[in-house]
C-alpha cells in the first residue's frame, strides 16, 4: 500500500453537554488512514461520530473543547504536517482508570496555533461538501463567481476571463445542463441536486488532495440521489481524487467506497476493503454492521412480508460510555465464553484477515492485537 | 371485502404565490396546482403507499385529506360522510377518528412538557376520563408503544429520535384513531431505529385494525408495508397498483425509474458501476417544474420512452394529458405507451 495521503492516529474530540455536565465522547480513539486516490467510505449513524471525525480532519470543529488529542497527518504534494502538531501544549487532561474526566484547553492559543496550521490547506488542499448544499453556497453571489473566485485563489489561474472558462468548464464536469446561463444563476433559483453539483464544482475547482463528502446524497430525493451517486462515481474516475467519504447510508457507501470503517459510539468496530466487509457471504463480521446490513429491508424480506430485523435499543449515547465494548447492550451475538469481557472490557480492533480488523471479542484475533 | 373508509375523487388543491403587490392588485397571481386531480381509496384495515419525489404533492394530499387544509376542488368521504366542505365544529368530532403522524418528531410534542403531561393531554381532549382510568391508559399507550415507564418524567429534549417517535405514535393513539395518515415516520430516524418504527406500526395495525395511508419516499419500506401504492409525479398520480406489481411489473416510466434507482443502490456488485464508468442512460434530467407544466404529458420533458419513440406528438399534445387507464388487476396508469 501506498504512504497514506490522510492518516489519523488516535483522534479524540470531545464537546460539552452544559445541561449533563460531562464531556461528549464523540470521536474517542480514531485511527483511519486513506490512501492516493483511495475512497474510503465511514458509515454510521447519529451520534457514532462519523461526521465530527472528518470536520476535526478538516479543522473545523469550533465548540469547546474540541479536538483533545491525537495526530491528523496530511502527506500531499503541497503540504506535509501534522495538523495537530504542537497542539497538545494548550490541551491539560484529567485522567482517572484511563479515562478522560476534564478537560482544560487554552482556546485562544489552540486556535492560533490551529489557524497556521490550516493555512493553505482548508479550502485548497483539502476541500469538502457537505450535506446541505444550499447552506454552504452564498447565497448573495451567483454560482459562476463563487467558482472563480475558489479558481483564481486556489489554482494558478488568477486570470478573469481564463478563470471563467474553467468556472465551466466545471460546470460541465459536474453535468450541469446549460452551464453558461447557470453560471449568472443564484442558489436560491436552483434545486437541491442543483445545487449539490454546483458544491461539488466548487470543492474540486480547488484541485484539492483530498475531498472531504459528508453526507454528499442525504435530503436529496432517491432519483438525484442516485444521480449524485453516479457522478461521484465518474468523478472518481475522471479525476482520481482522495475521498473520505460520509454516510448513514450503507449503499452509497457500497457503490463508491473501496475500503470501509464502520463507527459505533465514537469509535472505529470494523474496518476493511468494502467488498469484503459488505459481502453478502461474509463470516467474519463485527455484529452492529450484521445488524446494520440485515436492517434494510431485503428484497426476501418483502415478497415474505416478514418483519424487519431491527437491533434493539438505542444508539449509544456518547457520555455514558460503558467500560466493556460499546455495543454489548445492543448486542445479539453475546456468548457465554465472552460475556465477562463483552461487559467490562473493550475488544481492540484486531485483525481478521490481511486489511480486515474487526472490534470484537468474538474473534480470537482481537485479543492479540 | 372491507369497507372503504376514505374515498378521494378528483382532489386538487392550487397554492397561490404571490410576488409582490403590484402583480397581485393586477390579478397575476401565479397558482401552482400542488395536488392536481388526484382520486383513489382506502379500504378499512389496509394500507396505501404514496411515493414519489419532494415536490409532488404527497404531504398536501395528506394534509387535505384530514382537512388540516382545505381543497380547492374535489370530494373527500371519510367513512361514508362527505368531509369536504365540513366547517371546523362539525369537523371537530371527526378528528379523533383520523389522525396525522408527522415527519417532524418535534411536532405535537410540547418541550416544556414532561411525556406524561404529553400523553395526558392527548387523553383528555375528547374525554373526560377519570385519573385512575389515564393511568391505566397511558400504561397501555407505553405497552403498545414499547416505552419505558421511566420515560414518563422526561421532557422531550431529553429523549432520543426514535423514544420522540414512540411518544409522538402514543399520542396520536390516545384518541383511539381509525385512519392514520403516516407522513414520512422513519425518514428522521436512523437505520436501526427505523426497522423498529416499522415493525411497531405493522404491529399496531394488526392489533388495532389501523388503516394506513404512508407517505414515504423510502421504496423498500413502502413495498414491504403496502398493499397497495400509488406514484406521484408533480401533483397526480401516475400509477396505482397492488404492490408486488409496482414493485415488480412497474409499467410507467417514472415508476420504473423510481425502481431502477433502488436497484443501482441494492446491486450486491461492490463498486462495479465506478470502475466500469459506464452511463446508465435514464434519459435527461432537466429541473422539474410546476410553474412551466409540459403541455400534454407533464412527465414527457424527463421521459425516456419519449425519447426512444422518437418524441411522438402525442406526449406532448395539450389536449391530450394520458389519463389512468386500467390495465386489469385494479392496476392503472397514467401512460399512452404502457
Amino acid at each position: 500500500m501506498d504512504a497514506p495521503l490522510l492518516a489519523i492516529e488516535n483522534l479524540r474530540t470531545y464537546f460539552y453537554s452544559r445541561a449533563r455536565r460531562a464531556l461528549i465522547r464523540s470521536v474517542d480513539g480514531v485511527s483511519l488512514h486513506v490512501a492516493p486516490g483511495e475512497t474510503l467510505g465511514i458509515v454510521g449513524e447519529s451520534g457514532s461520530g462519523k461526521s465530527v471525525t472528518a470536520l476535526s480532519a478538516a479543522g473545523l470543529v469550533s465548540a469547546a473543547p474540541g479536538v483533545i488529542g491525537g495526530r491528523i497527518e496530511l502527506r500531499s504534494r503541497q503540504a506535509r504536517r501534522n495538523l495537530l502538531d504542537g497542539l497538545e501544549r494548550y490541551v491539560r487532561v484529567k485522567e482517572r482508570d484511563g479515562r478522560i474526566m476534564a478537560v482544560e484547553k487554552d482556546d485562544r492559543g489552540w486556535r492560533r496555533r490551529a489557524e497556521t496550521l490550516m493555512k493553505g490547506v482548508r479550502g485548497k488542499e483539502i476541500a469538502m461538501i457537505f450535506q446541505n448544499p444550499r447552506s454552504a453556497l452564498n447565497p448573495y453571489s451567483t454560482i459562476g463567481a463563487q467558482l472563480v473566485e475558489t479558481i483564481r485563489l486556489h489554482t494558478s489561474v488568477k486570470g478573469e476571463g481564463e478563470a471563467r472558462e474553467r468556472a465551466i468548464q466545471w460546470l460541465e464536469r459536474v453535468r450541469i445542463d446549460s452551464p453558461r446561463l447557470r453560471f449568472d444563476n443564484f442558489p436560491f433559483g436552483m434545486s437541491g441536486g442543483m445545487c449539490q453539483r454546483a458544491m461539488i464544482a466548487m470543492a474540486l475547482s480547488a484541485e484539492p488532495s483530498l475531498l472531504i463528502a459528508d453526507e454528499p446524497t442525504t435530503g436529496l430525493d432517491a432519483t438525484i440521489q442516485s444521480r449524485i451517486v453516479d457522478l461521484l462515481a465518474q468523478l472518481k474516475i475522471e479525476t482520481g481524487i482522495t475521498t473520505l467519504l460520509i454516510s448513514h447510508d450503507i449503499s452509497v457507501i457500497q457503490r463508491l467506497a473501496d475500503r470501509i470503517a464502520v463507527m459505533y459510539g465514537g469509535t472505529v468496530v470494523e474496518t476493511g476493503r468494502a467488498a469484503e466487509v459488505l459481502a453478502p457471504q461474509a463470516q467474519l463480521r463485527h455484529p452492529y454492521t450484521a445488524a446494520l446490513l440485515a436492517s434494510v429491508p431485503s428484497a426476501e424480506a418483502i415478497r415474505r412480508k416478514s418483519y424487519l430485523q431491527a437491533i434493539e435499543g438505542e444508539v449509544l449515547d456518547t457520555i455514558d460510555v460503558p467500560r466493556g465494548c460499546r455495543f454489548y447492550g445492543r448486542c445479539n451475538r453475546v456468548t457465554e465464553a465472552i460475556r465477562e469481557n463483552c461487559a467490562s472490557l473493550e475488544p481492540p480492533l484486531g485483525e481478521v484477515a490481511p486489511g480486515h480488523k474487526v472490534r470484537c471479542w468474538l474473534y480470537p484475533a482481537s485479543g492479540k492485537a | 371485502m372491507s369497507h372503504t373508509i376514505l374515498d378521494v375523487t378528483d382532489l386538487r388543491k392550487d397554492y397561490s404565490q404571490r410576488r409582490g403587490l403590484i402583480p397581485m392588485l393586477a390579478g397575476r397571481e401565479r397558482v401552482i396546482p400542488a395536488v392536481d386531480g388526484v382520486s383513489f381509496y382506502l379500504r378499512e384495515n389496509e394500507t396505501v403507499g404514496l411515493v414519489g419525489e419532494s415536490g409532488c404533492g404527497k404531504t398536501t394530499i395528506g394534509r387535505t385529506v384530514l382537512r388540516l387544509t382545505d381543497p380547492s376542488s374535489g370530494r373527500i368521504v371519510f367513512d361514508g360522510r362527505d368531509i369536504t366542505r365540513l366547517s371546523r365544529a362539525e369537523l371537530r368530532p371527526l378528528r379523533r377518528e383520523m389522525q396525522m403522524i408527522f415527519q417532524d418528531l418535534d411536532a405535537g410534542l410540547n418541550p416544556k412538557m414532561r411525556v406524561h403531561a404529553i400523553l395526558r393531554e392527548a387523553l383528555t381532549v375528547y374525554e373526560r376520563p377519570s385519573d385512575a382510568e389515564i393511568a391505566r391508559r397511558i400504561r397501555e399507550l407505553l405497552e403498545q408503544v414499547n416505552l419505558k415507564d421511566s420515560k414518563l418524567a422526561n421532557f422531550p429534549s431529553q429523549l432520543s429520535g426514535g423514544e420522540k417517535r414512540r411518544v409522538g405514535i402514543a399520542r396520536v393513539l390516545a384518541v383511539r384513531p381509525r385512519l392514520i395518515v403516516a407522513d414520512e415516520p422513519t425518514s428522521a430516524l436512523d437505520v436501526s431505529i427505523q426497522a423498529q418504527v416499522v415493525n411497531l406500526l405493522r404491529d399496531l395495525q394488526k392489533h388495532l385494525g389501523l388503516t394506513y395511508l404512508f407517505i414515504s419516499h423510502d421504496l423498500p419500506v413502502v413495498e414491504l408495508v403496502s398493499q397497495k401504492v400509488a406514484v406521484m409525479y408533480l401533483g397526480r398520480i401516475v400509477e396505482m397498483g397492488l404492490a408486488e406489481s409496482i414493485a415488480h411489473q412497474p409499467l410507467h416510466p417514472y415508476t420504473r425509474i423510481l425502481w431502477s434507482s433502488l436497484a443501482d443502490k441494492r446491486s450486491t456488485e461492490v463498486n462495479l458501476y465506478a470502475r466500469s464508468g459506464a452511463t446508465a442512460a435514464r434519459g435527461t434530467w432537466g429541473v422539474f417544474d410546476f410553474e412551466q407544466p409540459a403541455s400534454g404529458c407533464r412527465f414527457a420533458p424527463r421521459c425516456p420512452l419519449y425519447q426512444d419513440k422518437g418524441r411522438p406528438a402525442v406526449c406532448t399534445d395539450p389536449a391530450s394529458e394520458p389519463p389512468l387507464r386500467d390495465v386489469g388487476k385494479g392496476h392503472v396508469v397514467a401512460c399512452h405507451f404502457a
